[in-house]
């Protein structure tokens, strides 16, 4: 891949990290939660999940300046791993939570199950997608390299 | 014959000229990858979405099985069933192992089969599983040794120097080990501060576990003070106790994918262990706080201590009930406290106490096998209750004051 | 008869031991996890043999407990086999403590573990010009996956003492 697509897709993928990893920051702060379609800035710990998605649009940024193709590709990678430590544990808590049922029911019912899954979703859960395509790329580059 | 070292070096440089050869070692992905992991700048936020990661995954875990099941279960089905089914209501016996006839949640109950099986089980036992899993994992993974790198070089900028990283890290599993591996260290000075350090301050995998399922709100503050004082009072102990402490070096190892099989046989390990040690001890504690209810100890004690607790700490005097079970399990301790009528800032402090008191049986008896290593145990045993004592009223009392200046208490 | 694991820290000692044993130590990546030592059975050739799994250490110079504990071992089993286990992409860190077995008179195998570290890493090591050396048997392995661990069982009962003089003399020449 040219260096340059591939600084286009971390000023991308970085400025919507860095975007959403600013608005949970600034939600909390103010102790306000706010929904926008599908996207909500809400829940336990919003704040971590915003530093770390602040941290991780930092990251995929600063990589445009690096020379070193490995440095630049290894913060790219870095940088995703974060976000899916976010969005991986978030979907593992939506699944675990659909499960148990309450009053006085052992398991949950369909329609219950069901609507766990309807969103709206935390930001980091809508970056998985492409940062997981990025890591994919990256490492699938790597290998054709070396032959 | 011996050779010196010098001849050893140069005889071993021959070989490896001849034997050896480094090709052009390729800076990896992987490679650039764990040195980022390191670098402050990169590695301290990439060990916040760890620690965030550990966090979720917990209380997701611990959640389905202790929300979702095992809660249900105890509170639903057992507990009514062994108020009724268990015979001679009103007696000594029943109080014991039943505890309150009238509790209708298993943390109230208070008895052996109710309160003791629903703690060890039904709380602790989900908690330490999710606990260890992600700590094997990140063991394995050679996380773990780049952690306390990373966790060194900040204590070097902020000036802290002769901190054992990777025994305090350990200790968060379970102090046992942590203790253990402080023979690691080169000197004595080192090996009795870091044992004392981490017994006090550094509260165990089943410890951690208990207070992230039961009062999740408070761990943050409970974590940051007990962490501050483990700095304060190393910082005072390098200065007191004569000797040195050399700087610590830790090798880091290249980045690792777990495998499942020694991922899961390392957790059957933890997992049988705690079966066969800890339930028997949480059940033991439940009784003999309830033996001392009985006998009327449980009230001599509160009255001699009220004082203290009410005047210097700032905690109600029912908390003795669960310093007595400290002794033997602090995750049990703190499920007993979490049961007790308080504030909030009140149930901070108590759990504070709970954690830096004493250290529990198994870690005593630790510290005292390790003291033979490291100066003698009468030496060993009189410094760590001296700065225990120490620790507990100042650090302890202090936590109170800081609750009156805010206003909390 | 006893064999002796001997190596640094995070070799991989303790995984060649569960291989060896069939044991169930458990393995960390973290150097330091095994201080006190562990001790197990195995058959070689039909003979019983008990394998002791010595806490990591750098040199036979003891600078903290868990080397005291080492080195105390290795003393108290004067007719062991000792398997050096060492690290393929720091061999001359391995060998240093090689020599000091080799030089206390103990018959040793030499495992080189963690071959496919070094070989990611492009590391290159002449295994027989290096058995040819220092006439010691020089194994290959994978501790974790298995690797070597046959051939390195294979080479115990050949283990040898080494004249270091007549060694000394033959590494000078080179």
């Amino acid at each position: 891949m040219k260096q340059k697509t591939f600084n286009f897709i971390l000023i991308l993928v970085g400025a919507s990290a860095l975007i959403p990893g600013i608005l949970e920051l600034l939600f909390t702060l103010t102790g306000k939660t706010f929904t926008w379609g599908e996207i909500a800035f809400q829940g336990e710990f919003m704040f971590w999940r915003g530093v770390v998605l602040l941290a991780s649009g930092v990251f995929y940024l600063t990589a445009v300046y690096h020379t070193s193709r490995t440095e630049k590709r290894a913060q790219a990678v870095l940088a995703s791993l974060m976000i899916w430590i976010v969005g991986g544990m978030e979907i593992l808590s939506v699944i675990l939570s659909s499960i148990p049922g309450d009053g006085g029911r052992w398991f949950n019912s369909t329609q219950g199950f069901f609507s766990s899954y309807t969103g709206p979703f935390i930001p980091a859960i809508f970056l998985l997608p492409i940062s997981l395509v990025l890591v994919l790329l990256i490492f699938g580059e790597e290998r054709k390299n070396e032959g | 014959m011996k050779l010196e070292p010098e001849e050893r070096w140069r005889l071993i440089d021959r070989v490896a000229r001849e034997t050896v050869q480094y090709g052009a070692e390729k800076t990896t992905i992987k490679s650039t990858l764990a040195e980022l992991t390191v670098k402050p700048f990169t590695g301290i936020p990439f060990a916040i979405a760890i620690l965030y990661g550990f966090w979720a995954f917990f209380n997701a875990f611990a959640g389905f099985f202790t929300d979702g099941f095992f809660v249900p279960l105890f509170d639903d089905l057992w507990l009514p069933w062994i108020q009724e089914a268990f015979p001679l209501e009103g007696s000594w016996f029943y109080y014991i192992l039943v505890g309150d006839p009238a509790a209708t949640n298993s943390f109230e109950a208070f008895g052996i089969l109710t309160s003791g099986l629903f703690v060890a089980v039904g709380v602790v036992l989900p908690a330490i599983v999710a606990f260890y899993l992600v700590i094997t994992v990140l063991e394995d993974s050679g996380y773990m040794p780049r952690l306390a790198v990373l966790v060194d070089t900040v204590l070097h900028k902020i000036g802290l120097h002769g901190f054992a990283v990777v025994p305090m890290i350990l200790s968060l599993g379970c102090n046992v080990p942590g203790v253990a591996s402080t023979r690691t260290l080169e000197t004595k000075k080192q090996r009795f501060m870091m044992m004392i350090l981490l017994s006090i301050f550094i509260p165990c995998g089943a410890q951690l576990g208990v207070m992230l399922s039961l009062i999740p709100e408070y761990f943050g503050y409970i974590m940051l003070y007990l962490l501050a004082g483990f700095f304060v009072f190393g910082w005072i102990l390098n200065k007191v106790v004569p000797g040195s402490s050399p700087e610590i070096m830790t090798d880091v190892p290249p980045f690792r994918i777990p495998t499942i099989s020694n991922v899961s046989r390392k957790l059957w390990v933890k997992v049988k262990g705690f079966f066969t040690n800890a339930i028997p001890f949480v059940l033991l504690g439940v009784g003999l706080v309830n033996i001392l209810y009985l006998v009327g100890a449980i009230d001599w004690l509160s009255n001699i201590l009220g004082p203290v607790f009410t005047g210097w700490f700032g905690i109600p005097k029912e908390t003795v009930a669960p310093l007595i079970a400290g002794f033997l399990r602090k995750d049990l301790a703190v499920a007993q406290l979490s049961a007790i009528e308080m504030s909030g800032f009140q149930l901070i402090t108590s759990v504070v106490i709970i954690s830096i008191y004493f250290p529990c049986i198994a870690t005593f008896s630790m510290i005292i096998k390790e003291g033979r290593n490291s100066g003698g145990v009468l030496k060993v045993l009189g410094g760590s209750l001296l700065t225990l004592v120490t620790v507990v009223f100042l650090w302890g009392g202090l936590l109170h004051l800081i609750g009156m200046i805010l206003g909390v208490t | 008869m006893t064999i002796l694991l001997m190596g640094h820290p995070n070799v991989g000692k303790s995984a060649v031991f569960n291989r060896l044993t069939g044991a169930n130590i458990t393995e960390s990546n973290y150097p330091g996890t095994t201080v006190d030592f562990t001790e197990g059975h195995t058959f070689i050739a039909g003979k019983e043999y008990r394998i002791i799994d010595v806490p990591g250490t750098f040199s036979t110079e003891p600078k903290d407990e868990a080397e005291r504990v080492a080195l105390d071992i290795l003393e108290e089993h004067e007719d062991a086999v000792v398997i050096v286990v060492i690290d393929s992409t720091k061999v001359e860190r391995g060998l240093y403590l090689a020599f000091e077995v080799l030089e206390r008179g103990y018959p040793a195998v030499i495992a080189l573990n963690m071959w496919d570290d070094a070989e990611r890493q492009n590391i290159n090591i002449d295994v027989s010009r290096l058995e040819e050396i220092l006439e010691v048997p020089v194994v290959p392995t994978v501790a974790i996956s298995g690797k070597g661990i046959y051939r390195l069982v294979e080479k115990i009962p050949s283990a040898t003492q080494v004249d270091i003089k007549d060694l000394k003399e033959k590494i000078s020449e080179l």
